[in-house]
């Protein structure tokens, strides 16, 4: 450890000029830290582009991985309402937006979907915007999705699929329960009604009130411990969504947490929430018509509302 | 730059740095670049969805909500909260709890002289030290606090997602 005293004088002694020479000594010709390689290929650890190999040839594609997908759902449900929502960073971590994307889906070293062409949403999403391959898988278990795009470069993201009966939360066609979630005039325990800057405007009626009596739009989310790009639009694109539905559903916005991010609310409580955000459509007869487990697409949760 | 910092790169290149890594002249093996793992929020003590990619973890699902404090923790933090961690741009420390008290207790006492970091056990060590960025692991013999603020220097980030 060094000392402050002998910090001092190191540095006095050691001059701006005699550091900026030992710098570019140390970092020059040779490559940087980012690039650093191991002198023998053989004790080499994976990097990023030997990842996902066997994914990728077996969706018959001659290609090394070089773009993150991610994949921020929780679980993608089998059977035919199956829908894995997705984004795509390029080799410099930035986001792929709106090109010529395929999925294939790989488990156990076999092709069991695909190539699919999913849809690109960027409506109300600014800047960003979500892929959506929409799937039917057969069976649950880990599953890699092999994504290309523009026909060139590939990555490779693992997800897990699971049955709607094995499903942690709701899904499609079940009955969602009565729970009571904070408002304006009964906030409860929860010391930040909506963490939102503005406030958003779903925070007047309780689930309780309403279930069973009108369609619902629920969305369990805290956009001030979530500014990712995919999480962190929820309760934004759900504002806009509500302005343009008007009447035809309640939506309603439930913190997840009670304080500052760290005790949850009885609503992940009761709700046995295993990750956040999630969003549920629900129908007047208390039955789940869609839900969204992360990232939500605006015309998706439209649609839903217009099917209920 | 702080003082601090300059003083850990000097340190750094009195010691030797031939490849850029600012661990090559220290007792680590060569920085490793697990596959970048993207992922949302967990609640509670739920497991990742998905295996991560690397043990310690460098990226993926993380624990939601206010993220751990720098500091040392005696007991094990999670791996979603070291990954929560990772994501706010910190760096992590994890060590073999195995090893004699007196490298445990100076490894312990790194956050005293490391700003940006947090210091666990971790029972799955696979080497005596590791430490962990978003996207980057460095399993190691050994570590100084200067190596530890080099390694912060060069390497905490926050994720572009």
């Amino acid at each position: 450890m060094a000392a402050p005293i002998s910090r001092r004088t190191l540095l006095r002694a050691a001059g701006t000029t005699s550091i900026a020479a030992l710098l570019a000594a140390c970092t020059s010709p040779e490559p940087t830290t980012e690039d650093t390689p191991a002198d023998d290929p053989s004790s080499a650890p994976p990097s990023a582009e030997d990842i996902g190999t066997q994914a990728i040839a077996a969706a018959g594609i001659d290609a090394t991985a070089t773009l993150t997908p991610i994949i921020a759902t929780f679980e993608v449900l089998t059977g035919a309402t199956g829908r894995i929502p997705f984004g795509v960073l390029d080799g410099e971590q930035q986001p792929m937006l709106d090109r010529d994307v395929q999925v294939w889906v790989v488990g156990d070293g076999e092709v069991v979907a695909g190539p699919i062409e999913p849809l690109f949403y960027g409506e109300g999403l600014g800047q960003r915007g979500i892929y959506v391959a929409d799937v039917e898988l057969e069976n649950p278990g880990l599953y890699d999705a092999v994504v290309q795009v523009d026909g060139e470069e590939v990555g490779v993201a693992a997800f897990s699929a699971r049955t709607p009966e094995q499903s942690t939360t709701y899904p499609p066609g079940t009955t969602f329960p009565v729970v009571a979630t904070p408002t304006q005039d009964d906030p409860g325990a929860v010391e930040d009604l909506c963490t939102r800057e503005p406030e958003c405007s779903m925070h007047g009626t309780s689930l309780d009130t309403v279930l069973g009596t009108g369609t619902v739009v629920l969305t369990v989310a805290t956009p001030r411990f979530c500014q990712t790009a995919v999480c962190g639009p929820v309760v934004d694109v759900l504002e806009d969504v509500k302005a343009d539905l008007g009447e035809a559903a309640t939506f309603i916005h439930a913190e997840v947490y009670n304080d500052a991010g760290v005790t949850p609310t009885d609503v992940v409580n009761e709700l046995a929430l295993p990750s956040e955000p999630w969003t549920w459509v629900i129908g007047a007869d208390g039955v789940v018509i869609d839900r969204f487990d992360g990232p939500v697409v605006p015309s998706l949760v439209r649609d839903a509302v217009e099917r209920a | 730059m702080t003082g601090r910092h300059l003083v850990a790169v000097l340190l750094l290149v009195l010691t030797g740095c031939s490849s850029g890594d600012p661990l090559a002249a220290a007792d680590c093996d060569p920085l490793e670049r697990p596959q970048l793992q993207e992922g949302s929020h967990l609640l509670g003590d739920n497991e990742p969805p998905v295996p991560y990619s690397s043990s310690p973890p460098t990226s993926g699902w993380h624990s939601s909500g206010r993220p751990l404090d720098p500091g040392t923790y005696l007991d094990e933090v999670s791996e979603p909260q070291q990954v929560r961690v990772l994501e706010q741009g910190g760096v992590v420390v994890t060590y073999d709890p195995a090893l004699p008290d007196d490298e445990v207790e100076a490894y312990q006492r790194l956050p005293e002289q490391v700003d940006g970091v947090v210091v666990s056990p971790y029972a799955d060590a696979s080497a005596p030290v590791t430490l962990t960025a978003w996207g980057l692991l460095q399993r190691c013999e050994s570590v100084t606090a200067a190596e530890v603020d080099a390694f912060h220097e060069a390497h905490a980030r926050t994720p572009a997602h």
